[in-house]
């Protein structure tokens, strides 16, 4: 054997072991969230909501809601809100200088009336172009204010005006489930204290009948596109994430639905319109500055559906969201880049920290720079097709367990579904690695080339009409 | 074999491929057992409300067994979803015949012994709850054993079960686990809060305990049910060695709103401890409500952000008093000071009051607004000044303008324009 081949060989096993790595990885999140579904699930049977409202310990919320040029899904979130079921909370929506219609809207459902409100700016989050009353609903208010400071500034305006000590952010085409504020507070109730964030799961509300906010029919898309992303969330959600809850070192309390301590963000400075996307900043942020203040904390990420977000439904949509997300990985990451195996930030800085740089944010170098290997070694002679399937077919098996067991967890977990729609997602699971993350491989690549440019914006894909 | 050992990769995927139609197996057993799970009970419910339609309620006979047949089919388990799914069956006269029924039943004996031996502990706590719903008297009996359960998940649903029941006996072994530290106040006081208030007198027997853990949560439990006949015997606390006994003693009297204890209160507004100050802040609100303004105002100050917090939360409350300090705290340096002072004129709506106070014929109050107007743009308070001087005559604006010009050149040219644009 000539000294070429080994060579090919040793880089083989090297793209290999990168690889195999990274599926049993993701085969143990989903395993061990799977064992913390099962645990949720019974709380969540036995927990009485009744008793919990009517606890003197109830914990009253603060909904922020950022809506830029949002005229197609404000009316039916708002709605949403306002059919939530809790016993204290209150709704602030942040119109972020919106060229549509958005105000328009808000202003036919809320009857709003202009405030005269004083006062003070202690973020850099834009002008404030007008404070406005609901002259229906005593707990809305809306805030005008100028663009051009991304979501975080639309965060930080709504923060300005926050009563209460715990706030929700959500985004303006989240529809909120009735009971979602009662699935995740009595986490935070349980220990106010420590517990300063809490994601929770949100699936795609693609192909649903929705009217007046409310969601009357609950039918799943068949696009490819819609279910290989919900597909995506179950496993991140119901899989991932909880896992890493349960070790305190989530990455991300995704900007669709979390919680957070009013007064941590005030300590902080509030979110941060420097990155493409605030999420996932203000949870390395939020890890960062707890471990350094040496303060006890817990975020974590309850199982249960709290709500239903668009999805992108053609692949330019996917691409244009997917790279945006890429893009902030990459700049959170680099940032933040001395919590890196750093033992200080424990399990986060020991295990997501390096899983976040080896796979979400070099990832697509190794997964770009392996099919090129695999077509050179091919044309040299040096991998057949023969071989070349055996290890693609190990990878396809082992990443379609993953959501195979994310899938089981789901169906324990909600328990009515449909059946077709599982089966569906059965099948999607094991194509998944073939007609979805070429996608999203394609948006990765975009997403790098844009941070390496500079480029910061936060951008989003036309949304469509609701039918 | 290869340097690629292609042989037995094909190999491993074949088990993988068996691995992966095991799964694809096993949920598709899940979907289905639940399904037809649900279907069952969904029958059986079905059938029960029809045939209760039947029956009066107060006809034993026709609820026996052999005229009534189907609740022999309601088990344990569908009588709990019943109970958890409220969707179903409420009338409490029906659960009762059900649960009358239940408790003849070879089923309920079945449910003990898992309770108390049961070896899957998830199965055990199912059991433990169902009897809270079922069996209340025996539910307790188990239950004063498995709160003191090395296991915590056994504990938690444990006080699950102690919250259904409900009554003064589960109010008692509540009370042997927070004297045992078997698990936290906090945790038992939420649970007690939805308790009914005759079970005060459970938690009041400790008030004069020496643990001062027990004294602590016996006198914040008691006051959360709002009992006063206690008064007396727990503001003899009021002094207490410990800071958490005081502060409770402290949340008590405010809750219960005693007013001729109030100047106990008050003398706590000035403890070392940062949580018996904040406490007493709240009680002296709920007790003397705006009047006590004066006493709160200096606790702005305080070196705990949470007592200055509820200071402030206080001072929003009642903006109309607390408008003198606000005009104060505009001119602090500190900006959490100067902030505070911005949301109590914000809360009060004061804007409102000074342009009409500008245009008014009383030199005094004139003065006194223009005083205001001026301290409030040069502090950088940001004032929404365009709606209220569009819904004014143009007389009113041009004063107003005029005004504000006086102040602040800039601002007033700004409103200007605005103005005249509005009215092209």
């Amino acid at each position: 054997m000539d000294i070429g081949n080994i060579i090919f060989a040793v880089v083989f096993y090297i793209f290999l072991g990168y690889f195999l790595v990274q599926a049993i990885y993701s085969i143990i999140l989903v395993l061990m969230g799977f064992v913390q579904v099962r645990r949720r699930r019974f709380e969540y049977v036995h927990e009485n909501y009744d008793t919990f409202a009517r606890s003197f310990f109830i914990v009253p919320v603060t909904i922020i809601v950022p809506a830029h040029n949002e005229e197609v899904w404000i009316k039916q979130s708002l709605l949403s809100l306002l059919n939530v079921k809790y016993p204290m909370f209150e709704v602030i929506i942040v119109n972020d200088g919106s060229t549509d219609t958005t105000m328009d809207v808000l202003d036919s459902i809320l009857q709003l009336r202009r405030m005269n409100r004083v006062f003070t700016n202690r973020f850099d989050c834009g002008k404030i172009n007008g404070i406005f009353a609901s002259g229906k609903y005593d707990n809305v208010t809306v805030i005008d204010k100028e663009s051009g400071y991304h979501k975080a500034g639309a965060l930080d305006a709504g923060l300005i005006f926050a009563k209460y000590q715990y706030i929700l952010v959500i985004d303006a085409d989240t529809i909120l489930e009735p009971d979602a504020l009662f699935k995740v507070m009595p986490y935070i109730d349980k220990n106010p204290d420590e517990n300063i964030g809490i994601g929770a799961y949100f699936g795609l509300v693609n192909g649903f009948k929705i009217e007046d906010g409310k969601i009357l029919e609950k039918r799943h898309s068949y696009n490819p596109i819609i279910a290989c992303q919900n597909l995506e969330y179950i496993r991140n959600f119901i899989g991932a994430r909880l896992t890493w809850s349960r070790y305190n070192a989530i990455p991300c309390v995704s900007g669709g639905f979390g919680v957070w301590r009013r007064n941590m963000l005030l300590e902080m400075g509030g979110f941060s319109s420097a990155f493409s996307c605030e999420d996932i900043e203000i949870t390395f942020r939020a890890h960062s500055y707890m471990n350094k203040e040496g303060k006890p904390y817990r975020i974590m990420t309850v199982p249960f559906c709290v709500g239903w977000t668009e999805g992108p439904a053609n692949i330019s949509s996917l691409i244009i969201q997917r790279k945006r997300w890429h893009r902030v990985v990459i700049e959170v990451v680099t940032y933040y880049r001395e919590m890196f195996f750093n033992k200080k930030y424990k399990v986060f800085g020991l295990v997501t920290m390096p899983y976040m740089v080896l796979y979400e944010m070099c990832g697509v170098l190794f997964e770009l720079s392996s099919l090129v290997f695999v077509v050179i070694g091919y044309f040299l002679g040096v991998l057949s097709i023969k071989i070349f399937l055996a290890y693609f077919l190990l990878m396809i098996i082992l990443n379609s367990l993953t959501g195979l067991v994310a899938i089981i967890s789901y169906v324990i977990l909600e328990r009515s579904f449909s059946i077709p729609y599982i089966l569906y997602l059965i099948v999607l699971s094991i194509l998944d690695m073939i007609i979805y993350r070429p996608f999203l491989l394609i948006a990765k690549v975009k997403g790098s080339i844009e941070f390496f440019k500079g480029y910061r914006a936060g951008e989003q894909y036309k949304r469509p009409k609701i039918t | 074999m290869g340097i690629y050992f292609e042989g037995l990769i094909w190999k491993i995927d074949l088990y993988l491929l068996g691995l992966e139609g095991f799964v694809i197996f096993v949920i598709l057993g899940v979907i289905f057992s639940y399904k037809i799970k649900r279907s069952y009970i969904n029958r059986q419910i079905d059938n029960l409300r029809k045939k209760v339609g039947t029956c009066s309620l107060d006809d034993e006979a026709c609820f026996a067994a052999e005229s009534l047949p189907v609740l022999k089919n309601i088990g344990i388990e569908i009588f709990v979803n019943m109970l958890q799914n409220k969707g179903n069956i409420q009338d409490k006269a029906i659960l009762a015949k059900i649960r009358q029924n239940l408790l003849k039943t070879k089923e309920i004996a079945e449910v003990e012994k898992i309770a108390v031996r049961g070896r899957n502990k998830w199965k055990r706590i199912e059991a433990i709850l169902a009897l809270s719903y079922i069996n209340p008297s025996y539910a307790l009996k188990v239950v004063s054993q498995t709160i003191y359960d090395k296991d915590e998940d056994i504990v938690s649903f444990s006080l699950e079960a102690l919250r259904n029941i409900r009554t003064n006996e589960s109010a008692q072994i509540i009370l042997e686990g927070i004297k045992k530290h078997i698990y936290s106040g906090y945790k038992a006081a939420s649970i007690v809060s939805v308790f009914p208030c005759s079970v005060a007198e459970v938690f009041a027997k400790e008030i004069d305990s020496e643990d001062e853990n027990l004294r602590f949560w016996c006198i914040r439990i008691i006051a959360h049910l709002k009992a006063s006949q206690y008064s007396s015997q727990v503001a003899n606390h009021i002094n207490d060695i410990s800071a958490n006994v005081r502060s409770s003693v402290c949340e008590y009297l405010g809750l219960i709103k005693a007013n001729d204890l109030a100047e106990m209160v008050l003398e706590k507004l000035s403890d070392n401890i940062w949580f018996v100050r904040l406490r007493a802040l709240q009680s002296i609100e709920q007790i003397m409500a705006g009047d006590c303004i004066d006493n709160v105002a200096p606790l702005i100050r305080d070196k705990s952000w949470a007592v200055v917090e509820t200071a402030k939360q206080i001072m929003v409350k009642y903006p109309m008093k607390s408008i003198r300090y606000a005009k104060e705290y505009l001119f602090d340096i500190d900006t959490n000071i100067h902030k505070i002072g911005v949301e109590i004129i914000d809360a009060s709506r004061y804007t409102d009051k000074m342009l009409e106070g500008i245009l008014s014929s009383d030199d005094k109050e004139r003065e006194e607004s223009v005083e205001m107007l001026r301290i409030m743009l040069k502090t950088g308070v940001e004032i929404e000044l365009e709606p209220a001087l569009r819904e004014s005559s143009e007389h009113a604006r041009n004063l107003l303008i005029k005004i504000i010009g006086t102040v602040d050149g800039k601002k007033a040219k700004q409103l200007q324009d605005i103005m005249e644009k509005r009215k092209r």
